[in-house]
């Protein structure tokens, strides 16, 4: 099975604090990665260096035979909206639009009209068990919902692979239980690849493969399931 | 605590502190002007435009003088709340320190207080360099007509043979800093400070309508002052108009995002509606000065029209419709400040939902749209009601409805909305570097 991304040898630093150090990791298509470490350890900078979203100062990410970093700056956001699904640690849902408007919004940015748009978004809360909270504000909502949203707004459109940044860090043990089973059964039901950020071992032991990094290094043998 | 009030208000940021500064210089400087023109003579001793040099137009000159101050308060309003999360943050680590919450309410208004008092000492002296400029000329080649009017056309504005008392000018000073400390701690209001952290109070109601009243107040009075040789009446049903277009804009802003929210399928309009009607108050504020604006825009048009179906060709009214020209102008660059310090604000506010949208796949250029989207939404609105409301209410009071005044009234709206329009372009553009920075990755990191 060939990786469908991958990280080469890459180096990103803030200010003088190297936060990866020529890291590498390859993440095979329909594959579950756990990407573990302590606090600090650069997961979190690697999982957004591998979403296109931070640009690494040396190294290379490949995307589907794609160099990510050659793309433009539109095309690369282009390829996040349409290819990629984001879950962040807090859900990061744009606190003014409701549930339904919130998982709407990536559809809407790919030009489907309204009723579509809220068709799909009504659907996919249904799928995670949140539509009770469609017409609430995240404000209104249990930290537990507001992540069953984010991941609803992840996979709104169809993404090939889920990057999630601790989505159960915030949560209590039951409801991080519940978010991680929903987040992983949608991404195996629809095939996507997930590259999941966790400092907690539960969450790892659900992956196909956990990658422990430690000072912006991945450990020289990863473990195996 | 004036020495902690003094490294609060650095901490605050040179551009914040010159921009609450140079709104209180500017406020203090037309207040002066004001009161320059209360003590001119019947018949100066220097030549003035007659706007300012006949008695029968200096009350409505020195008015509008003094509704120039509401653009550059409206600014200091915004100006005020620019970087609340980062003054809140300050407040709540006082609190931590051991302040009482009195305590941090009198450091919250010398943060503001400082900078206030700075500007307003700074209009004084702007005031003064502004006599010493236009000086040099007063009384040069006057020629009075037998009938005791000075026949040279001078475009001089600013009195220079009289000068406020030294006690009226303290009063403007120590006015102007308690009104920007007023309004400081207005836009401070319903904001919680504990040693924990700061939490505000959100409105629990959506804006009532209420400047309807003003506005029908003003409508109502211009039948009774139609026809009637009163300085005041006219005054009147302008000052209470433009009082209810501002009063009003908080719930035009609200209306305004319920509508749009409902009908697009735009991600940009979406976005600006939401934000409309979860807190419209902001916008609302940022875009009264656009509606006060196209309302004396609408009432010059109505001016405008009659002097063209009476084809009066005498130059002081054009020149005096000009200088209102210009007035609005400077006004309306006051507001496109007004309306840029409300969009960095709504960014440094939403930086994590921004930079979330960002990594999500929403391009700079939809952020930026729903920023001017979010303006116009209101402002447009704002402006087409402002320019038919004074062109109908000036009209009414000139003598009515014609073609000619037709056309220039369709003109106006046209100019109005398209330097409206323009003016949200141009404060967004001017925020690019903010969104930039809302929109970094940097942002999506936990606390």
């Amino acid at each position: 099975m060939s990786a469908i991304v991958e990280a080469r040898a890459v180096r990103k630093a803030f200010g003088r604090t190297e936060a990866l150090r020529g890291t590498s990791l390859a993440v095979d298509e329909g594959e579950v990665v756990a990407v573990t470490g302590p606090s600090g350890s650069g997961k979190s900078t690697l999982l957004l260096c591998m979403a296109g979203v931070l640009r690494p100062e040396a190294g290379e990410i490949w995307y589907d035979g794609r160099k990510l970093h050659d793309l433009s700056e539109s095309d690369r956001t282009r390829l996040r909206r349409r290819e990629f699904g984001l879950v962040l640690q807090f859900g990061q849902l744009v606190p003014e639009l409701t549930a339904a408007q919130n998982v709407a919004l990536p559809l809407l940015l790919e030009k489907h009209d309204r009723a579509a748009a809220t068709t799909l978004a009504t659907g996919w809360l249904e799928r995670l068990g949140a539509l009770d909270v469609a017409g609430a504000l995240p404000g209104e909502m249990s930290g537990g919902e507001a992540q069953r949203v984010a991941i609803a707004r992840a996979l709104a459109t169809g993404p090939r692979v889920i990057f999630a940044d601790e989505p159960t860090g915030a949560l209590d043990t039951v409801s991080g239980e519940r978010v991680l089973a929903a987040l992983l059964t949608t991404a195996r039901e629809s095939g996507a690849t997930v590259v999941l950020v966790t400092h907690d071992n539960r969450v790892a032991a659900s992956a196909d493969r956990e990658v422990v990094i430690r000072d912006g290094s991945v450990e020289p043998a990863p473990v195996i399931r | 605590m004036i020495r902690l009030g003094l490294t609060l208000t650095r901490a605050g940021g040179w551009p914040r502190m010159l921009l609450l500064g140079s709104c209180t210089a500017v406020v203090c400087t037309l207040l002066l002007i004001v009161v320059t023109f209360a003590r001119l003579p019947e018949s100066p001793d220097e030549v003035l435009f007659n706007l300012v040099a006949d008695p029968g137009t200096r009350v409505g000159t020195a008015f509008a003088t003094a509704l120039l101050t509401l653009p550059p308060l409206l600014l200091l309003y915004q100006a005020v709340r620019l970087g609340t999360a980062a003054r809140d943050r300050r407040l709540a680590a006082l609190r931590l320190a051991g302040a009482t919450p009195g305590e941090v309410r009198r450091l919250g208004a010398l943060e503001v207080g400082i900078p206030a008092l700075a500007g307003s000492l700074g209009g004084v002296v702007l005031f003064w360099l502004l006599r010493v400029v236009l000086g040099e000329d007063a009384t040069y080649n006057m020629a009075f007509q037998s009938d005791g009017y000075v026949s040279t056309l001078s475009l001089r504005l600013v009195p220079t043979s009289v000068a406020p008392q030294w006690w009226a000018a303290l009063l403007v000073v120590i006015g102007t800093t308690v009104a920007g400390v007023t309004v400081g701690a207005r836009a401070a209001r319903g904001v919680v400070v504990t040693p924990l952290g700061v939490s505000r109070r959100q409105a629990s109601a959506p804006p009532r309508p209420w400047g309807v009243l003003l506005l029908v107040a003003a409508v109502l009075a211009v039948p009774v002052a139609v026809g009637r040789v009163s300085d005041v009446a006219p005054l009147a049903i302008v000052g209470l108009a433009i009082l209810g277009v501002i009063s009003l804009a908080p719930w035009a802003a609200h209306r305004a995002g319920r509508f749009a929210e409902s009908r697009t399928a735009s991600p940009a309009v979406l976005l600006a509606a939401r934000r409309l009607v979860a807190d419209p108050r902001p916008a609302g504020r940022a875009a009264a000065a656009v509606g006060a604006i196209a309302l004396v825009s609408g009432g010059g048009a109505a001016l405008a029209a009659d002097l063209m179906v009476e084809e009066n060709d005498d130059p002081f009214y054009y020149i005096s419709l000009a200088l209102v020209a210009g007035a609005l102008l400077v006004a309306l660059l006051v507001a496109i400040g007004t309306l840029a310090v409300h969009s960095v604000e709504s960014l440094l506010d939403r930086q994590r939902s921004v930079a979330s949208l960002a990594a999500l796949g929403m391009p700079l250029e939809e952020l930026e749209s729903a920023q001017r989207w979010e303006a116009r939404l209101v402002a447009m609105p704002m402006a087409t009601a402002g320019v038919l409301l004074g062109s109908v209410a000036l009209g009414a009071l000139g003598g009515g409805v014609s073609p000619v005044a037709l056309l220039v009234l369709l003109a106006d709206v046209v100019v109005t909305l398209g330097l409206v329009w323009l003016a949200i372009i141009a404060a967004v553009r001017m925020t690019r570097p903010w969104a930039i920075r809302a929109a970094s990755a940097a942002n999506l990191r936990t606390e």
